[in-house]
């Protein structure tokens, strides 16, 4: 792209277990210090608490009646409050929300309600299967209220390949914005700490997660399992009114292994 | 902005043509493109109770399965059809592993299953207190469909797995044409990919969008959907690098729209207003007339909303153009409908015919114009490929005739 062509953050909407909003990730940043919660697991030998960073939604009362979010599910309500915290960090007025493009990036989407789904046909049959649940299933279903909360009709897209969502999604905001397809768009990246997905990580380690992370030791593992939201009100340069940088790059690309074997999956 | 106000504020001029040089394709229709094009042509169509799982719900309703297709079993069917897909538009192409590893190729595929964390027999198990196997887990982790892509033909390039659910692989392939445009890759394979299993088929049972006999898009007595599974993918490049590989060009990818309908997670809008602003910008971005518009491959799922509000539009935007819906040949293949239809126009651009809108028989009073009811020959240029998309996706891409 070309100098002129500078994608600029005009505002940030984060949500997790730091807390909620920009000054509390940067209290935490600042603090260095982090306290994670506990999620409980069933498993086939008991209950298992384990170490988790859980974010609490309950500012999103602040921006949508509560009435208007008993039927969205966790991983929306976590959209659609860091995308109204990032609008309102960067002031956007109301009558530019329809011009919005919308990307969010997500490694497993919807997995609390998907699971939902499913149980709510387990006991009594298929017959009796949510179409609630199921509809909310959608992986673009965070994009989707995002879009009908705020009015935006501009493009909208979901990505999901587990760690690369990010990188990706945000290449493809960058070439909307260079593209001139849209003045703005509302980047986020979405992922929710479900019974499934916490269950599905404890399976894969050999030990419950650490009491505390310490980033790149690398003799043991320390990660604790995480959840939250990361909106970026992306604009071009000449559109924005203000912001806090540019985001000059994001390129993804393979190391490539001709028809090499499959890696074994060490996600999660 | 007002209800039902047309959102006009893209100022896009027309884009470089991209080329189309190779497609592959399979679902119930066919294993691969020309094995489909001959029996849609025929008219042929086979929906049926599933033979590879089974529902307690009192209804059997029927499906387009992709018959004798076993996937291996370390991959996720959907995978499995990419490449099958893939494979098949790499070899219509021209190119080998060699020349792919020399150029920067990319990989954009969307999908609605092949992403999702849940598989039944886990969460089964899980759910009775068991300890399930993690094999199903470990088969999803593995197989992402843009990952297991840029894994088998050793791609260096972008790829992204695009989850905008029925508008996934429309959406795809016009990202990847913006790919090579903007200069991030010379080629890319673009297109998309979904299995039907029970969990999908329990879904939209009940949404009570299914239709318990062969679907009827635009006809009066339709009562929905009839699920399917496939794959489709499109080899594309830019003309230079077209000519200076050798490569074939068998269509043009020209321009593409999309645009959110901001109304309801699972009903389109009713004034069809994002449906509209997507097929304006890709008008717009193709430098494509509508009035030169040969024919249109819509959406056409036969439920009542969707093809209400899409044949309305077409009738608004590009009246009196042929258009049609090929779901009734395969079913909605959800992820993969848009790719596997990007297929069918094409090749119908090149052969000169559409087939007819397969299920229709009477005119509903409610909606303005009738789809094509017999193969048709059309002698234009330009053909739409539409798609729309719980969420309110709406994703449009023009193709052209080379």
């Amino acid at each position: 792209m070309s100098g002129t062509d500078r994608i600029v953050i005009e505002g940030i909407g984060v949500v997790g277990g730091f807390g909620c909003g920009i000054s509390d990730l940067s209290r935490a940043l600042n603090e260095s210090v982090g306290r994670p919660g506990t999620l409980t697991l069933s498993t086939g030998s008991g209950t298992v608490p384990i170490s988790a960073f859980r974010a609490d939604v309950s500012r999103l009362e602040e921006f949508i009646p509560v009435r208007a979010l008993r039927r969205i599910d966790r991983f929306s309500r976590l959209g659609l409050l860091g995308s109204h915290l990032a609008l309102t960090d960067a002031g956007l007025p109301e009558a530019e929300r329809p011009r919005l493009g919308i990307i969010i990036a997500s490694g497993y989407g919807a997995s609390g309600i998907t699971y939902a789904f499913l149980k709510s046909f387990t006991h009594d049959g298929d017959i009796c299967a949510s179409p609630t649940y199921f509809a909310n299933s959608v992986h673009n279903s965070a994009a989707a209220h995002i879009s009908i909360e705020l009015g935006a009709m501009g493009p909208s897209l979901t990505v999901s390949q587990f760690h690369l969502s990010v990188p990706s999604a945000l290449a493809t905001a960058r070439l909307w914005l260079a593209e001139g397809r849209v003045q703005r768009v509302m980047f986020g990246a979405v992922d929710e700490l479900s019974e499934l997905i916490g269950y599905i990580r404890h399976r894969t380690r050999d030990a419950a997660p650490a009491a505390t992370m310490i980033p790149l030791r690398t003799e043991m593992e320390t990660s604790i399992p995480a959840e939250g939201a990361a909106f970026l009100l992306l604009a071009r340069e000449g559109a924005a009114r203000g912001g806090y940088c540019t985001l000059d790059a994001s390129t993804t690309g393979s190391l490539p292994i001709p028809g090499g074997p499959f890696p074994e999956p060490g996600l999660l | 902005m007002k209800h039902g106000e047309v959102l006009c504020t893209i100022q896009r001029m027309s884009v470089a043509p991209i080329a189309i040089t190779g497609m592959g394709c399979i679902c119930a229709a066919g294993r691969n493109l020309p094995e489909s094009m001959e029996a849609i042509f025929r008219g042929e169509r086979h929906p049926a109770p599933s033979v590879r799982f089974t529902s307690n719900h009192p209804v059997r309703y029927p499906v387009f399965e992709a018959a004798d297709f076993e996937e291996p079993p370390d991959l996720l069917r959907t995978s499995a059809f990419a490449l099958h897909a893939a494979r098949e538009a790499v070899a219509d192409a021209g190119l080998d592993r060699k020349t792919l590893g020399a150029l920067r190729v990319g990989v954009c595929v969307g999908t609605t299953v092949g992403a999702v964390m849940s598989e039944e027999t886990f969460c089964r198990g899980y759910l009775a207190g068991d300890v399930p196997d993690m094999a199903p887990i470990r088969r999803i982790l593995r197989s992402n469909p843009a990952d297991v892509l840029a894994r088998e033909f050793g791609l260096s390039g972008p790829r992204q797995t695009v989850v905008t659910a029925c508008s996934s692989s429309t959406d795809a392939v016009g990202i990847a044409g913006s790919w090579i445009r903007a200069g991030l890759c010379d080629v890319a394979i673009a297109g998309g990919a979904d299995e039907l299993g029970r969990i999908t088929y329990i879904g939209f049972i009940s949404l009570m969008i299914t239709d318990d006999s062969p679907c009827k898009p635009f006809d009066k007595n339709r009562k929905g959907l009839n699920l399917g599974e496939g794959a489709a993918m499109l080899v594309l490049a830019s003309e230079p690098v077209a000519r200076r590989t050798g490569m074939r060009t068998r269509s043009f990818l020209l321009g593409y729209g999309s645009a959110g309908d901001a109304y309801h997670l699972t009903a389109p809008r009713p004034d069809g207003a994002g449906l509209r602003n997507a097929i304006s910008e890709a008008l717009t971005t193709s430098g494509v007339s509508s009035a030169s518009v040969a024919f249109v491959n819509a959406h056409g799922t036969g439920t009542p909303d969707n093809d209400r509000v899409e044949s309305r539009v077409l009738n608004d935007m590009l009246p009196g153009i042929p258009f049609l819906s090929t779901k009734g040949y395969t079913g909605h293949t959800l992820g993969a409908a848009g790719a596997i239809e990007a297929v069918f126009t094409a090749a119908c651009l090149e052969m000169g015919n559409v087939p007819a809108n397969a299920g229709f028989e009477t005119p509903d009073p409610e909606i303005p114009n009738t789809p094509v009811r017999e193969v048709t020959a059309v002698s234009g240029t330009f053909a739409l490929s539409e798609s729309l998309a719980f969420g309110g996706n709406n994703s449009v891409i023009v193709l052209g005739k080379a």
